[in-house]
């Protein structure tokens, strides 16, 4: 085991540099924020496990290999590749109801602002409704 | 007294356009209406672009305007809100584009004034006197079959805007489709609620006009896979 991390130290990829750099950059993001208080603990939390998990993964990728076996898959990458369409799909399923409940809500609104408007013109005489017509 | 005695002689019949860009016929829709002595009439101009608005105001009929446009189904239910709320007894949904006839209503309503049924459904399929474009008529015929499988209700014409029904039925029917998917909607909730319904034939007047302005034939797929939609969300 040993001597096999040793081994993939020495032929570092250069995505795995990439990816170390990015996953630290992100890091520090979310250290600042937090200094800012634009990050709940927990947002931070989780960005920075993120990174974390990102920074192990790029220094050991055959640990991938380990969870995606567990799961089922071949390959880390196959792993990666099925969990994030699963997620997608999920977000935009959550995004298609996010979105009818706005239509509802606009349409809720609309009719109200008609609703309304009918009821200021049965308030108004009939010369301040000729004049209202002829105002269109 | 005398007064509850009156509303109950006479039924309050509105009667519910909704209208989007409809300058060129909603003036004689309103002036044909108002012949059959309907005078009870909301417009509800569906945020058009042109003068629908001001020649509904000038017809002198009560106008309800979207500030934008939302789709046949919403302007239908804001109608019928309102229609509920100046009290009417029997509401009628009828089209702006003139491809309605204003001497059909009386047939319409008089099931439901005889509180036989709570819905009377317009159907051009019962009898002949509606000159169907034939490619319109196999859509109609297909949109039947799908209705029957959805809710196990064989009507003769399902995608009729010409309706009359009851105050509870129009209670319970709150459409909540904005688009043209509440032709088939209603019927769902004809289904759930138990309401009694009855098809009356009417006359569909298919001018140039009118199928310029209808719907056109492509957007069938449109309402199909939002029907689809909504049933599966279910």
């Amino acid at each position: 085991m040993v001597y096999e991390i040793e081994e993939e130290i020495k032929m570092i990829k250069p995505i795995q540099v990439i990816a170390i750099i990015f996953a630290i950059f992100l890091l520090l993001k979310a250290i600042l924020r937090l200094k800012n208080k634009k990050l709940t603990i927990n947002e931070f939390l989780f960005w920075s496990a993120i990174s974390v998990i990102l920074i192990i993964l790029s220094i050991f990728p055959q640990l991938s290999n380990i969870v995606a076996n567990f799961f089922g898959f071949g390959r880390g990458l196959d792993f990666f590749i099925v969990s994030s369409i699963l997620l997608i799909f999920y977000l935009i399923f959550r995004i298609y109801i996010m979105l009818e409940e706005l239509d509802s809500k606009i349409v809720k609104l609309a009719r109200s602002i008609s609703l309304k408007e009918i009821k200021d013109i049965k308030s108004l005489d009939r010369q301040q409704l000729k004049d209202k017509i002829n105002q269109i | 007294m005398k007064r509850i005695d009156n509303m109950k002689n006479k039924p309050k019949i509105y009667i519910v356009i909704p209208a989007y860009n409809e300058e060129n016929s909603i003036s004689s829709v309103i002036k044909d209406l108002k012949k059959y002595n309907y005078h009870k009439i909301i417009v509800v101009d569906d945020g058009s672009t042109d003068n629908t608005l001001k020649i509904a105001r000038q017809a002198r009929v009560i106008v309800v305007r979207h500030p934008i446009n939302l789709g046949q189904g919403a302007a239908l239910r804001t109608g019928m809100d309102l229609a509920l709320e100046l009290g009417a007894d029997i509401i009628v949904t009828f089209d702006a584009d003139g491809q309605h006839m204003a001497k059909d209503i009386n047939k319409l309503i008089k099931p439901v004034t005889s509180k036989e049924v709570d819905v009377a459904l317009g159907s051009r399929f019962m009898d002949h006197s509606s000159n169907t474009p034939w490619l319109k008529k196999v859509l109609l015929k297909i949109g039947i079959i799908l209705i029957f499988f959805m809710y196990g209700i064989m009507l003769t014409d399902t995608h009729n805007g010409l309706k009359a029904m009851s105050r509870l039925a129009a209670q319970k029917i709150s459409i909540e489709s904005r688009g043209m998917e509440h032709a088939s909607e209603i019927i769902g909730k004809i289904k759930v609620n138990r309401i009694k319904f009855k098809e009356i034939p009417v006359t569909i007047k298919y001018s140039k006009y009118s199928i310029k302005k209808g719907q056109r034939i492509s957007n069938s797929l449109n309402i199909f896979i939002k029907m689809l939609t909504k049933w599966f969300m279910k």
